[in-house]
């Protein structure tokens, strides 16, 4: 078939999908990067030109720099805890699976149930868990001697949400760092042991080096997506106690439909888009191989 | 990680007794610690199940206690179950309501993101068109915005529309999220119907409606299916966009179950109730699909 035929018929098929990304995502893109820049109500017509001062004033305020900070800690405490767990976990997965344990099917299952789990649901089941006067973690804790931890409404609130988190997503790093560990062919460890090594100079030489792409993978998909998360803490604590688990995300929410300050949020916003379009081209370089999301 | 005792232990006679008895204990010792290793996995893994799984058997429970069961000091495991609160959520105008209205968005949604996406993914995966790069890249920068910041230009496009507490609203929103995974998805299942069997249809007469219609669509019929149910979910747990852009009538099951926190206090029992009734579709379906999971949340990644 000719050049152009392709063209033709490439464009009949994608233009709805063309269409619809325009209409739903650059629009509102625009719309924002507009509303960013001008100052004024909610009329975009009235709206006064007024270049970055809806930046500066985003950028000076402290309670955006707290939440920066609030957001950092959150993000790289779930990645640090998770990452490791979810490795432990599924290099034991992959072990029973090669001295053929039974029951690995049901395991898999369990471990899907926390992802499939709508977040609203976590958050609500977690803090009637977290409650301090009657959930069931204090009553637990308790037993071992540890008494009325105040999980959601004190100092532990920040570390309480990460917790729930890493219930939530550890199981995302399992399943895929599993998927990766049953690329490496049985071969591979068998010459491993046949050249003497023991079980952990062969995880250190043969199968760490092997999923360190999937395992870069997985971390950049979890930044993007703790970079916009925002449900369980919505629900878990909105923020509270005080703006003691108040991430960017939640920050933005409060500014734009509590306080209904669209200079400020629109700012906001167009911060945190950047940075998610940094995450999505490291994303895009770091998947480059083997994968088809990014192809000419 | 099997051990086998090597050919060369089992019958060797030129080693001298010394040197093979040396060589079985190193055999044997490996073996213990291959038995420790053992118990050491077989914790890991049994410990973390149980962690994943307790609050959700938890939330299940106290969905079966009376009320007065549910809140106290010391939980209660064992007591006789009631059903009363699924029956009075079932039968209770607004669960079911807004029970009724997350089927209605995301089925609605989930149709017309594969409609969309569909013929895109086909287009890309078997044709060559400029800005394709571009394109990838723009929906991967889609699937990484953060959903808070759309609201915003969102909520006021929707106001001028009159599309806010409607579920039609919600339905276009979710495009937002779900068209990437569906491009993505759609596309790699596409990729693995050999171009082969549309070229032999070409020569016999087919045009490329035809071929598409009479050779990959039934083809790709169950990928086509987990790519539906995988967008179904997203779409049924949505919680944000649907908070912010719906009201009474259009309400979603996720947005209800969080109205029982009230200033006056909150119903455990009702909640986790509701709570097990918006999760149960979910989990059935996550394990049905369970095989295309990981190209779904790798953002069609990684295949396993």
């Amino acid at each position: 078939m000719s050049k152009t035929h392709n063209l033709k018929r490439s464009n009949l098929l994608i233009l709805p999908f063309i269409v619809t990304l325009t209409i739903l995502t650059l629009i509102p893109f625009v719309m924002l990067i507009y509303l960013s820049l001008t100052s004024g109500g909610f009329s975009l017509k009235a709206r006064q030109f007024v270049f970055l001062s809806n930046f500066i004033k985003i950028l000076n305020s402290e309670r955006f720099w707290k939440a920066a900070l609030t957001t950092l800690y959150w993000i790289s405490g779930a990645i640090v805890l998770e990452f490791p767990l979810g490795l432990i976990i599924a290099l034991a997965l992959k072990r029973a699976d090669r001295r053929g344990l039974k029951g690995k099917n049901l395991l898999n299952t369990i471990f899907l149930i926390p992802l499939a789990i709508a977040p609203v649901v976590v958050g609500v089941m977690w803090r009637f868990m977290f409650n301090s006067s009657f959930g069931i973690i204090n009553y637990l804790l308790k037993l071992i001697g540890v008494n009325g931890i105040d999980w959601l409404g004190g100092k532990m609130a920040l570390f309480s949400v990460i917790l729930v988190d890493i219930w939530e997503f550890t199981p995302l790093f399992i399943l895929i760092l599993y998927a990766g560990l049953q690329t490496i062919p049985e071969q591979m460890y068998e010459a491993a042991s046949v050249d003497g090594a023991g079980y952990f100079q062969s995880l250190w030489y043969l199968t760490l080096p092997i999923i360190k792409p999937v395992a870069a993978v997985v971390i950049v998909i979890r930044l993007i997506d703790l970079m916009r998360w925002i449900v369980t803490i919505f629900i878990m604590t909105g923020g509270g106690p005080g703006t003691k688990t108040e991430i960017l995300n939640v920050y933005l929410y409060y500014l734009a439909f509590w306080q209904y300050d669209i200079d400020k949020s629109s700012a906001l916003a167009i911060v945190l888009i950047i940075i998610s379009a940094i995450y999505a081209y490291i994303f895009a370089r770091l998947s480059t191989k083997g994968t088809n999301i990014i192809s000419g | 990680m099997h051990i086998y005792l090597p050919v060369y232990l089992q019958k060797e006679p030129i080693l001298y007794p010394g040197k093979r008895r040396e060589l079985i204990n190193v055999f044997e010792s490996a073996k213990r610690k291959c038995f420790y290793y053992d118990i050491i996995t077989y914790t890991i893994l049994l410990g973390s199940a149980i962690v994943f799984i307790l609050p959700v058997l938890w939330m299940f429970l106290n969905s079966l206690k009376p009320e007065n069961l549910v809140n106290t000091r010391i939980p209660v495991v064992f007591f006789k179950p009631v059903f009363k609160h699924y029956q009075e959520l079932l039968f209770n105008g607004r669960f079911l309501q807004s029970y009724i209205n997350s089927i209605i968005v995301a089925i609605g949604h989930s149709l017309l993101a594969i409609i969309i996406s569909l013929p895109a993914a086909y287009s890309f995966s078997r044709l060559h068109f400029r800005g394709k790069k571009a394109i990838s890249y723009w929906v991967l920068l889609t699937r990484c915005l953060p959903p808070i910041g759309m609201a915003v230009p969102f909520y006021l496009v929707y106001a001028k529309l009159g599309l806010i507490n409607t579920r039609v609203g919600l339905m276009i929103i979710y495009l937002t999220l779900n068209l990437s995974f569906g491009l993505w998805m759609l596309r790699s299942f596409i990729d693995s119907v050999p171009p082969e069997l549309e070229e032999a249809a070409f020569i016999d007469g087919c045009n490329r409606f035809q071929v598409l219609t009479k050779i990959t669509l039934p083809l790709i019929t169950p990928g086509l299916i987990s790519t539906g149910i995988y967008i179904f979910i997203v779409a049924w747990s949505e919680f944000m966009y649907a908070f912010i852009f719906t009201g009474f009538e259009s309400k979603t099951a996720p947005v209800e179950i969080q109205s029982y926190i009230t200033p006056m206090g909150i119903d455990w029992a009702s909640m986790s109730a509701a709570g097990i009734l918006i999760i149960a579709p979910t989990i059935v379906f996550y394990i049905l699909v369970r095989k295309y999971i990981i190209s779904g949340l790798t953002f069609g990644g990684l295949k396993e």
